[in-house]
């Protein structure tokens, strides 16, 4: 079979006239907003219909936007299937069969035969967060070639259901294995999602990272799935269109590639750009360049020459809204009451999470024994002007304070954010992860998965909030 | 120091001429509603016109167990003091009885006379409905000094352990535990049983022995007190099956017992009005203002004796005794609550667990993981069941409602009853509500999920519309406060 990276977690597999494309983003970036575009990383031209064969079906692992762009899919002729898993929220199949794809749902480990493939989609690992609850991970067999057998693991781990089924010999262990790398790892100066105001420079979590990296992207399979020979690299594949960005550290899959077969012995770890194409029929695979899609190979050197020049310590602060600045007070009114309206639902649902579990436990900060109030969202409205909620651990409510500059001493949990981006993310315009990579702060005591953004991660989920997913897909329809 | 227990987890404590209260219940009942039918055990008659002058009362935690207007309301001139964490409407609520309060920070000494208190906050992997807690250190001022712990319903405080063994604190004289066990005999379900299980209704086995093991071995794994006084469990509740009280809810009995048992620690468990000193040595006297109610406890012990049951099946019956009107408003407070549990159960530990567990187990054609049964006065039911792939509730028929692995039943009049405030999720379970659930753990029973939401952790507005209504006669009209 070859197999094609289109970038992110975006791949092609054929076999001969099967082809199957797999968590496709075609165009050369994504994200909801006009106003921030996550660019495919290395950068590639857009990919239109014509610079593909003609597709056999879609394989969709999940419901996140890097993996499920519907403009992409569009671009598809609506007899090709799409697969999914049946835990997949609704709100997926439903704009789906609005757009009259024709969707092959299925259980847990079922087979669909496409061609010269079988599919089939186990649901991942459950050790994972909530977020990654519903991600599948594809297993795909080429009938053409039994040695053939593709798991790609996307944004979960292997499951236990699936690892037993090798061990018992129900499953044969997958011979290629599409390794996922969400390491996300930005340069000092520039924000992650679960950065800390707290630890702008500390090295702390720095300690070893390439190398934990390395471990995780090439440590994670091979003992329960014996058969492995090839190991290719998926994720970390973007980077914020934005005139300072850089590159997230150690994303390059052809360096990952080449450390991994440096300490490797038996196994073929395969680093491609966009655009590049393994042929798996020679051994070691015969890696070709696609003709119509291609990586951007100045614009990669360019980064890589920025990389080399920017002053590393400089942190990058909120600058400005993504969705422009306000005009008329009475738009910063409405913005503000519709932000008031969900407060009453977000404070209860913090106080019964892990990030509430961690503020009650939390009695004592920098002079000494705290009161009931620990944590703060900030909602900047212009360069003078915010308004800034604390929540009320004893009437699980929010209530305005004053803004100042010692909320940072004062509360030992915070937010920053824009009124007008927090706004358009309850009006469906954005989605949280986009807000919290590029446009939003926070402050907190303890591990990221207990932290304000780990908890609007759940909030804001396509699976707690279909009702705001339903809104963002809304303008794909029918245009 | 002279610790009179007054039943449930009521104390007066007294040192020279300093006396203080903790969570006084002094009614012979209590509970949300009305009808007050929770009733203290052993039962007893306080002769309020008898106590001391209080110098201060100190209340743990909003639970209503704890927090009694009707007995703060007899210390108009004592200031009741609490942690950072007490619900603010507790605080308005006891302001507009015309009571004085007090706020305190964790950590920091408060001097009442001759004793001193510190509060503490529990344990950070206490249960949620229980983090509110504040756990009491209590000493002596001069040499030679006496000192007590008392733990309340929640996991001993990690701060207070570290302080100890930071020898910042001496180890306490005496640990005030509770025993909450309420274990309910053969056939009746307690409150977090399983009720699709039958192994739930044929208790049988050494609970007893469990019990003593969670509750004076694990419990105490980290602070080595000589003195160890069980309280708690100290109610009966009015159960369909009248089976009189808990096992092993007797203090007094299993104190016995346990001190015969565990050589190296004093075990005593108090009944109500008992005084227990241990000046040289352990000493128990009665005060004569606390009166055991005998004949009522004989017969609450020979009901238990004589209650038999093989029941396979629950009764529940409805807790609420007057029929709410579903008008266009409620009936739509209902919807908007069934969409946010719905949306909290998946994201709630004990959701998520069910549903990675479905997504492996499933063979059914529908995505329900959760079900409501809400039963009607007239024998019919309402369905709704929580898909997991929307976090929607739908309403559904009965046929579809089997197979669903986690479910609640209860009266609808008592559920739509707590969203409007007319009582409070404690009142209904274990009498009006059973639930049904995977696995042995009681914590993962769905009715753990409504403490979580429904109780005062996150509706402590709920709380204040019920109390607000229920001690209404005790609110002084000049000053009633508004959250």
């Amino acid at each position: 079979m070859k197999i094609m990276f289109l970038g992110q977690q975006g791949w092609l597999l054929s076999e001969e006239e099967t082809h199957l494309l797999v968590d496709p983003i075609l165009s050369d970036h994504f994200g909801n907003s006009n106003s921030l575009k996550f660019q495919i990383y290395p950068p590639r031209n857009s990919i239109n219909q014509d610079s593909l064969p003609n597709i056999s079906a879609i394989i969709l692992t999940n419901e996140h936007l890097d993996h499920f762009h519907i403009p992409s899919i569009k671009l598809i002729s609506r007899s090709v299937p799409v697969i999914i898993g049946r835990y997949t929220p609704q709100c997926i199949i439903d704009i789906l069969d609005e757009e009259k794809f024709k969707i092959i749902i299925c259980e847990n480990g079922e087979s669909i035969k496409i061609g010269n493939f079988e599919i089939k989609l186990f649901i991942g690992n459950m050790d994972t967060p909530f977020w990654e609850r519903r991600v599948y991970h594809p297993y795909i067999t080429n009938q053409l070639n039994i040695n053939e057998r593709v798991l790609i693991q996307s944004d979960t781990l292997v499951s236990d259901h699936f690892k037993n089924l090798v061990k018992n010999l129900t499953e044969k262990s997958p011979t290629i294995f599409i390794s996922t790398n969400n390491s996300q790892i930005t340069e000092k100066g520039h924000w992650g999602a679960f950065n800390n105001l707290y630890q702008l420079n500390s090295d702390e979590d720095n300690i070893n990272i390439f190398f934990r990296l390395l471990k995780s992207v090439c440590d994670e399979f091979y003992k329960e799935l014996p058969d492995v020979q090839f190991v290719f690299f998926s994720g970390t594949g973007y980077i914020i269109d934005r005139p300072n960005s850089l590159p997230f550290k150690f994303s390059n899959t052809k360096d990952i590639a080449l450390f991994a077969n440096e300490l490797s012995c038996g196994i073929n770890f395969i680093g491609l750009y966009p655009g590049e194409i393994a042929d798996m029929a020679n051994n070691p695979p015969l890696i070709s360049f696609s003709q119509k899609i291609k990586t951007n190979q100045l614009l990669l050197e360019k980064h890589q020459l920025l990389h080399l020049e920017s002053n590393q310590n400089h942190y990058y602060p909120l600058e400005s809204p993504l969705f422009g600045h306000y005009e008329h007070q009475s738009d910063i009114e409405n913005d503000l009451n519709l932000v008031k309206n969900e407060h009453p639902f977000l404070a209860k649902m913090i106080i019964v999470s892990k990030f509430g579990k961690l503020l009650l436990s939390t009695n004592q900060f920098i002079n000494g024994p705290i009161n009931h109030e620990r944590f703060i969202i900030k909602y900047i409205i212009s360069k003078e002007h915010a308004k800034t909620f604390v929540l009320d651990l004893n009437t699980i409510s929010f209530r305005e304070i004053e803004s100042d500059d010692e909320t940072f001493f004062k509360f030992p949990f915070g937010v920053e954010v824009f009124l007008k981006d927090f706004y358009e993310l309850l009006n469906g315009k954005i989605q949280i992860w986009e807000l919290a990579t590029s446009n939003l702060r926070q402050w907190y005591l303890g591990d990221f998965l207990c932290s304000p953004v780990a908890f609007l991660f759940n909030y804001f989920s396509e699976q707690i909030r279909p009702d705001l997913a339903k809104l963002l897909y809304k303008k794909h329809v029918h245009s | 120091m002279n610790y009179t227990f007054l039943g449930h987890q009521s104390w007066l404590i007294t040192h020279k001429s300093t006396n203080i209260l903790i969570d006084p219940i002094l009614n012979e009942s209590f509970g949300s509603t009305d009808k007050q039918d929770i009733e203290i055990f052993p039962p007893r008659k306080i002769n309020i016109h008898k106590i001391p002058i209080i110098d201060a009362i100190f209340l743990s935690h909003e639970h209503f167990d704890h927090f009694h207007i009707p007995s703060l309301s007899l210390f108009p001139n004592t200031p009741i003091i609490y942690g950072p964490l007490m619900f603010q409407y507790v605080e308005d609520l006891i302001k507009s009885c015309g009571l004085l309060t007090q706020r305190t920070q964790f950590f920091e000494k408060i001097s009442i006379k001759d004793l001193e208190i510190t509060l503490f906050p529990p344990d950070e992997n206490t249960v949620l409905w229980e983090s509110r807690v504040s756990q009491l250190y209590i000493t002596t001022k001069q040499k030679p000094q006496e000192s007590v712990f008392i733990a309340v319903d929640a996991l001993i405080s990690t701060d207070f352990i570290e302080t100890v063994n930071n020898e910042n604190l001496k180890t306490p004289d005496i640990i005030i535990i509770s025993n909450n066990s309420q274990i309910t005999p053969q056939g009746v379900l307690e409150t977090l049983d399983n009720c699709r299980d039958p192994g739930a209704y044929s208790k049988r086995g050494p609970l007893g022995i469990r019990l003593l093991e969670e509750l004076v071995i694990d419990y105490l794994e980290e602070l080595n007190c000589k003195i160890i006084i069980i309280c708690g469990g100290g109610f009966t509740k009015k159960y369909e099956s009248a089976f009189g009280s808990y096992l092993f809810s007797d203090q007094r009995e299993l104190a016995k017992i346990a001190s015969m048992l565990i050589l190296d620690k004093k075990i005593i468990g108090p009944w109500p009005g008992e005084t227990i000193n241990i000046n040289d040595e352990i000493t128990i006297n009665s005060v004569d203002w606390v009166e055991i109610d005998h004949s009522k406890y004989s017969k609450l012990v020979k009901t238990k004796t004589n209650f038999h049951s093989t029941s396979k099946k629950n009764v529940i019956k409805p807790t609420l005794e007057f029929k709410i009107e579903i008008t266009e408003n409620i009936w739509k407070l209902f919807q908007k609550e069934l969409i946010e549990f719905g949306r909290y159960f998946i994201s709630s530990d004990l959701g998520d667990n069910a549903v990675k567990n479905f997504m492996h187990v499933n063979t059914t054609k529908e995505n329900y993981i959760f079900l409501f049964i809400f039963k009607n006065d007239n024998q019919t039911n309402l369905y709704y069941a929580l898909n997991i792939n929307t976090s929607y509730f739908e309403c559904i028929t009965e046929e579809k409602a089997f197979g669903i692995p986690f479910g609640v039943e209860c009266y609808f009049n008592d559920f739509i009853g707590m969203i409007c405030g007319y009582l409070q999720i404690w009142d209904i379970v274990g009498v009006s509500m059973q639930a049904w659930y995977i696995g042995n753990d009681k914590l993962m029973s769905p009715i753990c999920c409504l403490y979580n939401w429904y109780a005062e952790p996150s509706r402590p507005d709920l709380a204040y519309l019920n109390l607000k209504k229920l001690w209404s006669r005790f609110v002084k009209k000049n000053e009633e406060c508004l959250i």
